[in-house]
């Protein structure tokens, strides 16, 4: 880009040395200490470091890994999270620039473990946990459209291609395990694990999991239909030397070396992926635990990625888009979660790695106080993007806390308010980054997560 | 004239107005000048605390936020103010928004944000007003503190100013290296270092180099040794020229041999042709999802067989440019010229619900694409970096704010498909067939889905009516009148229902809603007969005769009295729809009354106005048709589900996707009847409307005194201002790429942005004569690579090592000097793209298909392909996994140049991939393994295949040790193994022979023909596809997976692994 003060230039793209920035893995006899300690790339794009090998955040924190649960369609903040109790008193009423009558949920709230935190009772193993929760109430955003708004959840960008949460965060951090995919997307479209301008090897791993799938099939090509591992074995110690031969003719490269050694991680991997994503390999009473259903599945594995060193787990937990029929229909989508996250928060804490997990459910929007005709059973609430709610666990998040405030049905945030920016923001401090600082440059421009915008909300941080 | 700040203080507050001006004025003659102390101690104490606490969150630059434009931590940010004026006018209390905006008084300009917490204190608020009326003094600060482009120093920006020209230098220390100009440049900064080149790369390599450059594929066996031989030939007797003094040009003559052989072939345009998608931000779908399925682009790939073609024939890029933009204002066009696909530049881009976004994404495309300048950066505030104001944007803006699309694209003559490769007239009339009788189901299928709904909607005519006019169903009384009929409440219906005063049906009952409900049964008659005698919206007769007598006591009963009539005539009403689908018959001739009811609330035209999918389509997507009624009870059309049995527009569009024998559309833009000027939106706000901008070029690159276009939407002006031989960028750009492209990095490194953000380039006289040269020599684009391939600094060795400066271990170490080569003293070693890779594998399995053009097929996914990476589906939304994996450029927008990461998961590609063990199979199969009679020369021959060269002796024994070794792991003996197959195979092989051999003739005939558009013969289009799953497959047959493994395709697909096969040296 620039001289720099010395009067050197900073290398070209495409030069070896920026071969070795972006090869990811298998550096070998390179030293990376020196290359870490420029995590971010604010002064020019001078170190642009692409490859996965774990780095210290630049500020102390706790969080090492992320399970970001996406609750796809929008959930009702009003019978999840954010309970309105006087509500009752004006049922059917109608509310000033809202449409329909009031509809206060037809749900209980209960103050559960030590803290008290309000959780309702569509949730009642999640209130088990309760201690462990934070939920944000004030979040908002101005656009409650499924599509635009999922995708300014995962990239903080309603409308252009921009990196996902998960790409920042491995382009930030790393991964600590190089026989896995450091960023795993357990269903789920594109723009939950889209790299966009970052290097391609920060993207999430597309996976085709679920319960009862063979274990070798869920990552593509990840094991051979043709040959068994024994003869790979002999036919990659042909490779390397293949490749050892090519090298002396050609020179000593790092670029070279990497892809020599991401054959020997690739065939390490169809063995540790197979294993990671092989649920049954679990004792009884643990799949008991999480049940045996699509998402106990998804956030069981999740564990087990986590535990492996995987970076961040993407899961969409979808099915909240009730416009009618709100009573039955979010009993139901809330039951499909409760057991399963309830249970990843309680096995991740009794295998201690609660503390550096940082766990986050939430949807793209929430939803109207208000229903069209009458309150009944066949009531539902339309989208709404002037408040909701998310929650986080572990990871070094206050737990047991509620955080901001909506007005007295819902509608508005009253006080602290958190948009998409702010949690995005706050995510990537937990994980010990100054998201205005965590940047990319693309195109002349330094790009971050949360754009121009983005604070952290201290008070949720332990 | 020294002014006091506090005097202010002591004003009335009439005085102040006046005051206020001489401060600001004061303020800006003499912007240093020094604060009162007292006031910055009392801005200090008072105000900044407020400040801190509530406002610099999103207005400092020590937050980095200028919320609304508004920086607040300097005196001149607050002065200059944000979006809507000044925060501050010192003095003035009103006129200060800050003070407007503490207040709260007015909604739009309400601050803090109530989210962020309470309203300023009282205190707070009246402290704030103490200090504007002091004369707002605080820190003078530099205040326009905001980071932008118009400056003087970003406006003398190199690449702003006219292509120089440059001398090529003389005075060189090896004058005889040199083969072309661009060596004397080069040596001349590597003479700067104290540096010299690297040796020549042997013929092996060069060759390979040359092929994958310019074809994307290797070059045979043969054509290495043929090559090797001269030009080894030819080096020996340039040292020999050298030696006497003489210019040595005989190893540059076999070069230029294979070089014009190579941009001869017709392979030629579809490598570089992928290049230039890449920067096209080329793909297949809009990237708009809204209902699961492919969102295709009817007929994006006659805008890839354009460029395909355009690089074939050496179309001038000046050319180029200007039919990619304007195709459809060229003078001499036919109304199916092929040019007209060019204008899939503008349309291929990415669709946005916003209109705004979509314009915005062309812009992008457009100024990266050809100036290298992101000019979209100036979307909502003036450039942060380069001299483009916001205004400039707007002007832009206007240009493609002026055009729309056609319902219909015009058939073109695709030009890769003419002659022998057009599709045969058997597929034509299949495909007319396939689609005419679709087209007929779908026009049928609507009379029937209507007929079918006719029903429900008699019966639930007069309830939903009075839900329509009492204010519909989310009002108390919508509701309890669905709760009396027992009918479902729908949202989508809501209001939406058709009561309308100049209806010829309901015509009657609107006039009716507005008689007091009182008074109703007094006043519904005269009503009705106002209604029956308006002679300018007639009551359809049976309507009105149903009314003439009625004496309805309420609004429900003028409801129920239409259902009745409605009922009654059901069957007539059924069967005028019918008598709608009956070609040649028309329905309102027999009976006009009834036609026009049985037409409400459908729209229904005959049946010969809907053959074709656009007319079908506006209908079906009409709001009159989906919106009115999607809610009917068989909710088939909710969330604009259409039901599928009657439509067969997703069978359609396959069709248009899959069936070779359909016409090529070109995806072509119009101008609009009336081009608009576009107003600045503030802050890209469209509902902040600035001034407006005359559509026009950058002022930048146009000058101060440019003109305003004129000519339709402006976009062959627009054209022509781009595609000029002054624009300074234009030819910069393009030569940069081409460098890029066959040196692995560019003379700038930013392909796409050669603005002030970019790095200097490192060779700039040797830019700027490039340009100059290939303006020159008429935009020639082939002409340019063999200047660039003909040069000795292209032809180095890709292997530092091999350095005079390195072997001999001087006093200049190069890897110090330039450690990162960016001054060309070797060759870079270079990976192959995605597109290379797999084109590679298929062109050495013997089964590459050689066909030119046509619609896409799967090149990810079995059953596989053999067609060319650059025919493969690209959907933006969902990028293969392999597309990805390889660093696929991203086709939302321009991305020319790929990055090369290494991950696992493409050694898994080549590992376990079916494709990968495919190949390997078809290579072992090839004639020359199958004819040869010892492993040694089957080896060799593997070697020659796979590598284009004969293996050395310990890689014979290295081989052959593997060949014996891997026997014992797995299932058959590899002796056993081959003579099973042998048979089979060698059938296939003959019949792939004869395929090859015909396709190696049009090579041949194409080679003596330098510089030619390509004429080759290339064999028909034949791959067939069909869409499944809501993905395109191949008809072609899966890998088998019961063939036993054996050595010999083991070692074929080591060597598919090896580093070798995929690095360029």
């Amino acid at each position: 880009m620039k001289d720099t003060s010395c009067g050197n230039y900073v290398p070209t793209p495409n030069s070896r040395r920026e071969f070795l920035r972006q090869t990811g893995l298998g550096m070998g006899t390179i030293a990376f200490g020196a290359m870490v300690a420029d995590y971010m790339v604010t002064d020019a794009h001078a170190e642009v470091m692409a490859n996965l090998k774990p780095r210290k955040a630049p500020l102390a924190a706790k969080a090492k890994h992320v399970i970001h649960i996406f609750a796809g369609g929008a959930p009702s903040h009003l019978d999840t999270f954010d309970p309105k109790p006087k509500m009752k008193d004006v049922a059917e009423m109608s509310a000033a620039g809202m449409n329909g009558v009031l509809f206060p949920t037809p749900f209980e709230f209960k103050k559960s473990g030590k803290s008290g935190l309000e959780i309702s009772e569509i949730f009642p193993k999640l209130q088990g946990v309760a201690d462990e929760m934070c939920v944000i109430r004030s979040m908002h955003q101005d656009l409650p459209a499924h599509g635009p708004a999922a995708k300014l959840m995962h990239t903080g960008s309603a409308i252009l291609s921009k990196p996902s949460l998960g790409a920042w965060v491995l382009y930030g951090l790393g991964t600590e395990s190089q026989d896995l995919p450091g960023f795993v997307s357990l269903g789920g479209n594109n723009d939950a694990r889209t790299s966009a301008f970052l290097p391609s090897l920060y993207q999430g791993a597309n996976t085709q999991f679920r319960p009862g799938a063979a274990p070798n099939k869920i990552i593509a090509n990840l094991q051979s239909e043709f040959t068994t591992q024994d003869a790979q074995r002999k036919q990659l110690d042909l490779v390397r030397q293949l490749n050892e031969r090519h090298m002396q003719t050609v020179q000593k490269d790092e670029q070279l070396e990497a892809r020599i050694e991401s054959f020997e991680l690739a065939f390490r991997m169809q063995t540790a992926a197979t294993d990671a994503f092989d649920i049954s390999k679990e004792p009884e009473k643990i799949r008991e635990m999480y049940g045996k259903t699509d998402l106990g599945a998804k956030l069981l594995c999740a564990r087990r990625l986590v535990e492996r060193g995987v970076r961040f787990v993407q899961i969409d937990a979808g099915g909240w888009d009730h416009h009618t029929n709100l009573n039955t229909a979010i009993s139901r989508t809330a039951g499909a979660i409760d057991g399963p996250a309830a249970a990843l928060i309680a096995d991740l804490k009794q295998r201690g790695l609660l503390d550096q997990t940082l766990i986050i459910w939430g949807g793209e929007f929430g939803r109207t106080p208000t229903t069209a005709g009458r309150v009944n059973t066949a009531s539902g609430r339309d989208h709404h993007g002037k408040a909701f709610c998310c929650w986080m666990a572990g990871g070094g998040v206050k737990g047991g806390m509620a955080y901001g405030e909506t007005d007295e049905v819902g509608a508005q945030v009253a006080a602290d308010g958190v948009d998409v920016h702010d949690l995005h923001a706050t995510i990537l401090r937990l994980l010990g980054f100054d998201h205005t600082k965590l940047t990319y440059r693309y195109n002349g421009r330094d790009f971050r997560l949360t754009d121009n915008f983005g604070k952290v909300v201290d008070k949720v941080i332990a | 004239m020294q002014f006091r700040l506090n005097a202010v203080r002591f004003l009335t507050l009439t005085a102040v107005l006046s005051v206020a001006t001489a401060v600001r004025a004061a303020d800006e003659a003499k912007p240093a000048e020094k604060m009162d102390p007292a006031g910055l101690e009392f801005f200090e104490k008072n105000v900044r605390p407020i400040f801190t606490e509530r406002c610099y969150k999103c207005h400092s630059s020590a937050e980095g936020v200028s919320k609304g434009g508004l920086l607040m931590d300097t005196r001149a940010g607050l002065l200059s103010g944000g979006d809507q004026g000044p925060a501050v006018v010192p003095g003035d209390l009103k006129k200060s928004l800050l003070l407007v905006a503490v207040h709260q008084t007015d909604p739009e300009l309400s601050m803090p944000p109530r989210k962020e917490g309470a309203k300023l204190s009282d205190k707070q608020i009246s402290v704030l007003e103490e200090w504007v009326k002091m004369g707002a003094p605080a820190p003078v600060g530099s205040g326009g503190a905001k980071l932008t482009g118009l400056s003087q120093k970003a406006r003398d920006h190199w690449a702003f100013k006219p292509v120089g020209e440059y001398p090529v230098p003389t005075k060189l220390s090896l004058p005889g290296w040199c083969q072309t100009e661009i060596d004397a440049f080069v040596m001349s900064k590597l003479d700067q270092l104290g540096l010299k080149p690297s040796p020549a790369a042997d013929g092996e390599a060069l060759l390979r180099r040359l092929s994958y450059d310019l074809i994307g594929l290797p070059p045979s066996n043969s054509e290495v040794e043929g090559f090797s031989r001269e030009y080894d030939t030819a080096v020996a007797r340039d040292v020999l020229s050298l030696r006497n003094g003489q210019p040595a040009r005989s190893a540059t003559a076999v070069v230029e041999r294979a070089v014009d052989r190579l941009l001869a072939s017709p392979h030629y345009g579809e490598r570089w042709a992928r290049h230039w998608l890449d920067t096209a931000r080329y793909s297949d779908t809009k990237g708009l999802r809204r209902n699961g399925g492919i969102e295709n682009f009817e007929s994006s790939w006659t805008y890839r067989d354009y460029v395909i073609d355009a690089f074939n024939t050496d179309k001038p890029y000046d050319q180029f440019i200007i039919e990619q933009l304007a195709a459809d204002r060229l003078p001499d066009l036919a109304k199916d010229d092929p040019r007209l696909a060019a204008l899939g530049f503008i349309t291929l881009g990415k669709r946005f619900q916003n209109a705004d976004d979509t314009i915005d994404e062309r812009i992008d495309a457009t100024t990266k694409g050809f100036l290298g300048l992101t000019v979209a950066c100036a979307r909502c505030h003036d450039h942060k970096f380069d001299p483009i104001p916001a205004a400039d944007y707007y002007s832009l803006h206007g240009i493609f704010s002026s055009i729309g699309e056609p319902m219909q694209y015009p058939v073109i003559r695709d030009p890769l498909l003419q002659g022998k490769n057009a599709p045969t007239n058997a597929y034509r009339a299949d495909f007319d067939k396939k689609h005419a009788d679709l087209i007929n189901e779908t026009g049928r299928g609507y009379y029937k889905h209507i007929a079918g709904l006719m029903n429900t909607f008699h019966k639930e005519f007069g309830p939903r009516a009075l839900v329509s006019l009492v204010g519909g169903y989310r009002s108390t009384a919508g509701y309890d009148i669905l709760k009396k009929y027992d009918m479902q409440e729908n949202r989508e219906i809501d209001g939406s229902f058709m009561v309308r005063a100049d209806s010829p049906i309901t015509g009657p009952l609107a006039r009716l809603k507005r008689v007091n409900e009182k008074t109703f049964e007094k006043d519904a008659p005269a009503a009705i007969a106002e209604a029956l005698a308006d002679k300018k919206n007639p009551v359809n007769p049976i309507i009105a005769e149903a009314l003439r007598t009625l004496k309805p006591r309420s609004l429900e009963e003028v409801a129920l009295a239409y259902q009745s009539v409605l009922l009654k005539n059901h069957d007539k009403i059924l069967a005028h729809i019918q008598l709608r689908s009956t070609p040649g018959r028309k329905g309102d001739k027999d009976d006009a009354a009834m036609a026009q009811l049985a037409s409400y609330p459908w729209p229904l035209p005959n049946i010969e106005d809907l053959s074709t999918v656009p007319a079908l389509e506006l209908l079906t997507e009409a709001r009159t048709f989906c919106e009115a009624w999607q809610a009917a009870p068989s909710q088939t059309f909710r969330n604009g589900n259409k039901p599928a049995k009657y439509f067969k527009f997703k069978e359609l569009n396959d069709l248009d996707i899959t069936h070779k024998g359909g016409p090529g559309m070109a995806m072509v833009v119009t101008d609009n009847e009336k081009p608009r000027d576009s107003y600045v939106y503030i802050r890209g706000d469209r509902n902040k409307r600035g001034a407006v901008t005359p559509r026009q070029f950058l002022e930048i690159l146009a000058g101060p005194d440019r003109l305003p276009f004129y000519e339709g939407s402006g976009r062959r002006e627009l054209a022509l201002s781009i595609a000029s031989r002054t624009n300074p960028l234009t030819s910069r750009v393009l030569v940069n790429r081409l460098w890029l492209h066959h040196f692995g990095a560019g003379i700038v490194s930013t392909p796409d942005d050669l603005g002030n953000m970019s790095e200097k380039p490192t060779h700039p006289e040797l830019l700027d004569w490039l340009a100059t040269n290939f303006v020159e020599n008429g935009w020639s684009i082939k002409k340019m690579h063999k200047k660039i391939l003909l040069s000795a600094a292209y032809r180095q060795s890709a292997n530092p090592n091999t350095n005079s400066q390195v072997t001999q271990k001087g006093a200049v170490d190069p890897f110090k000097v330039d450690s990162s080569n960016k001054f060309i003293w070797h060759a870079n070693l270079r990976r192959l793209d995605f597109e290379s890779i797999r084109d590679s594998m298929l062109v050495l399995s013997g089964k590459l298909d050689r066909a030119l053009g046509g619609r896409a097929v799967n090149i990810t996914d079995e059953p596989y392909s053999y067609r060319r990476t650059i025919y493969g589906f690209i959907d933006r939304d969902r990028l293969s996994e392999l597309q990805t994996q390889f660093d696929f450029a991203d086709p939302d927008m321009a991305n020319t140049k790929r990055s090369t990461t290494i991950v696992p998961q493409q050694a898994l590609f080549f590992m376990n991939n079916p494709l990968a063990i495919e190949v390997a199979r078809n290579v072992t199969s090839r004639p020359e393994l199958l004819k040869a009679t010892s492993d040694s020369e089957r080896i060799s021959q593997l070697y020659r295949i796979m590598y284009q060269r004969s293996p050395t002796v310990p890689e014979m024994k290295v081989a052959s040790e593997f060949i014996a070794r891997i026997a014992g792991y797995i299932d058959e003996p590899a002796q056993a193994a081959a003579p099973a197959k042998v048979v089979d195979r060698l059938a296939k092989a003959k019949e792939a022979k004869a395929k090859a051999k015909a396709a190696g003739a049009a090579a041949i005939a194409a080679s003596g023909k330098p510089l030619q558009p390509a004429t080759v013969a290339v064999p028909e289009v034949k791959l067939e596809t069909e869409v499944k799953g809501g993905k395109i497959v191949n008809k072609t047959e899966m890998v088998s997976r019961k063939e036993p493994s054996n050595p010999w395709v083991m070692l074929a697909q080591s060597m598919i692994c090896s580093n070798e096969f995929v690095y360029l040296n």
